[in-house]
């Protein structure tokens, strides 16, 4: 086993006047993994964020990243907030100053410059666009050299192409120096392709982690006569006439003489999940807690 | 500002914030070089004047006009120290709406400190540049304006306008250390207030209407803050005593005050003068008590100063980790 990225026991996060964000969270991302936080708005992933990058004193549980407190791996993560507050009043060629300034350990200034690409440096952050906004954010986060990268919804203000672009640099830059990504979205099919492991965060708990490979693997989507799925364990289940939809967790092989078999896509499986919130939660081996909690369920 | 090594968040505080510095240090030469401009007008007026042959005291036919205008300059170097007194007092509540609003309340309205700490910057290192920074250029800044007030005041004396005494409220409170310590004391509460409020215009206004308060109470205090020296006799201390409180002496050696007779009610001056073998005494603060009042409190206000930033350290440890 590698070491983990973040590991949360137990993480739990109250605010004083909207409840619990995020309730009995434990889970495990495995250091050099491209991880996809994916759930609906108010889910609880920016809060899940936040506390791993240390901005949130967490109200009950704890978090680890890096083998250590969010505190003492301060200078080897970093973090882009959705908003992305940066400056406004600094030009672009200041809050890059701002950066070898703030990270004296670790700055990479041609990073920084190769990311930040063709911003014009004179003008100040008030005055960029989002897109340019999001392209400086990233360049102050990756000329950090970060050995976990959070991000929060990175890409919600890029046009397709930029999108695709700024997707392009990150993945050369993290495949370069393996770095650990978690990437927040609750558009589902956004960091498809781009992420090889995937947390689903709703209602405040973790309920999918694991490999995406691995989750989709251990899903199945059927097709045939209405019946009972047993011993599979029913996710969403729809009838139209005579005829049954299932997706269910396969406990052993499929009867492929009654049922129709088919590996589900990542959307109709995080979709299904989100419809149906009593499915029970699925981690992986490799995404269990080590310490332990409560959800745990391993394949 | 200068080359000495300074570390990253300080530098990038006073980098972000150089505008505001420059103004403020600029205002500040302006104002000095106003009074001082003025004193320099006035004191070669009282060259001239003294050539003049004319005085004050005794006006000759012919010497008006010339009177008029060596009192004028007089005059306007004399107002001019009283502008500089009355910045003096304003300064303190300046610093503290300063920290409480750019430094820190807009950071955290805005959500730009998330920038800040997702550098390699602890939460507790992100507020300490922001306590440090202004701290070092008040101190300086501050020490500086209130020796130069206390020169301004000194010059202003031998006029014929002089600005009242030192222990009158603007004069006490615009010279010595304890605009210092007064300047010090509202940038602590002024990051409190900061932290507390997460908002920067509500942490300026706040930050204001808590130094009227502490101006009050300390202006209150002051006179108990040193013991006071007794003059025996029934003649005032003269000079430039701040007088406390006077009352009389009985043969026994028991101090009896105006409110002690006759427990305050009745006419309290006959009860005064119905004493028997007594003498009149007047406790006062000679000038000497100057420096011992003005370190006394400052030493209040550097404990106020030491409590808020204890306090807003463990705010933002608490809401933070």
């Amino acid at each position: 086993m590698t070491g983990a990225a973040i590991e949360a026991t137990g993480l739990g996060m109250k605010y004083r006047n909207r409840g619990w964000a995020l309730r009995d969270c434990s889970f495990r991302l495995p250091a050099g993994r491209v991880c996809a936080l994916v759930g609906p708005n108010g889910a609880g992933k920016s809060t899940l964020l936040a506390l791993a990058a240390g901005f949130l004193r967490p109200s009950e549980g704890a978090v680890r990243v890096l083998g250590t407190t969010p505190g003492q791996a301060r200078s080897r993560m970093a973090f882009v907030a959705q908003d992305k507050p940066l400056y406004p009043q600094l030009t672009v060629a200041a809050t890059l100053w701002a950066g070898a300034e703030l990270n004296p350990a670790t700055w990479d200034q041609d990073t920084a410059e190769r990311i930040a690409g063709e911003l014009p440096r004179d003008a100040r952050v008030r005055d960029l666009s989002g897109g340019q906004r999001t392209r400086l954010a990233l360049a102050l986060a990756l000329g950090k050299r970060p050995e976990l990268l959070l991000l929060d919804e990175p890409m919600a203000d890029l046009d397709p192409l930029a999108r695709h672009q700024l997707m392009g640099s990150l993945m050369a830059e993290a495949a370069e120096h393996a770095t650990t990504i978690v990437m927040s979205s609750h558009i589902l099919t956004e960091l498809e392709g781009a992420c090889d492991y995937l947390l689903l965060v709703d209602g405040g708990r973790v309920r999918l982690g694991g490999e995406a490979e691995d989750i989709l693997a251990a899903h199945a989507l059927l097709t045939g006569p209405v019946r009972d799925t047993a011993p599979h364990t029913v996710v969403e289940s729809r009838t139209a006439g005579r005829l049954q939809t299932a997706l269910v967790r396969r406990q052993g092989p499929v009867d492929t003489a009654v049922w129709e078999a088919a590996e589900p896509s990542l959307e109709e499986l995080l979709l299904a999940h989100l419809r149906s919130p009593e499915a029970p939660a699925l981690l992986t081996p490799s995404a269990t807690a080590a310490e332990g909690g409560k959800e745990v369920a391993a394949v | 500002m200068s080359a000495i090594a300074l570390r990253g968040p300080e530098r990038v505080v006073i980098y972000q914030h150089r505008r505001a510095l420059w103004s403020a240090g600029a205002l500040a030469l302006v104002g000095v070089a106003a009074v001082v401009a003025a004193w320099l007008w006035a004191s070669s007026a009282s060259g001239t004047f003294a050539g003049s042959g004319c005085s004050v005291e005794n006006t000759v036919r012919g010497c008006g006009d010339t009177v008029r205008a060596f009192l004028d300059t007089e005059l306007r170097f004399s107002q001019a120290v009283d502008y500089a007194g009355l910045a003096m007092m304003i300064l303190p509540a300046c610093v503290g709406m300063f920290v409480a609003g750019p430094l820190i309340g807009r950071e955290l309205e805005n959500g730009t400190y998330i920038t800040s700490w997702s550098q390699s910057v602890s939460p507790a290192r992100w507020l300490a540049a922001r306590l440090a920074v202004p701290a070092v250029l008040t101190l300086a800044g501050v020490s500086v304006l209130s020796a130069f007030s206390a020169w301004a005041w000194s010059r202003a004396k031998g006029t014929y306008y002089p600005r009242g005494d030192w222990y009158e409220r603007e004069i006490y409170g615009a010279m010595g250390s304890a605009p210092v310590g007064y300047a010090l004391c509202m940038l602590a509460l002024g990051a409190l207030i900061g932290l507390l409020l997460r908002r920067a215009v509500a942490a300026m206004a706040v930050t204001v209407l808590a130094y009227v308060p502490l101006v009050m109470v300390l202006n209150r205090v002051r006179e108990d803050l040193w013991p006071t020296a007794r003059f025996l006799g029934g003649d005032r201390p003269g000079g430039d005593a701040w007088l406390v409180d006077s009352g009389m002496l009985t043969a026994s050696g028991k101090a009896i005050y105006p409110k002690d007779c006759f427990g305050g009610a009745g006419d309290t001056a006959a009860c005064m003068r119905g004493l028997k073998e007594a003498t009149g005494f007047a406790d006062y603060h000679p000038a000497s008590h100057f420096w011992p009042l003005q370190l006394v409190e400052t030493g209040i206000l550097l404990v106020l100063a030491a409590l808020a930033v204890a306090l807003a350290f463990r705010v933002l440890r608490r809401r933070h980790g």
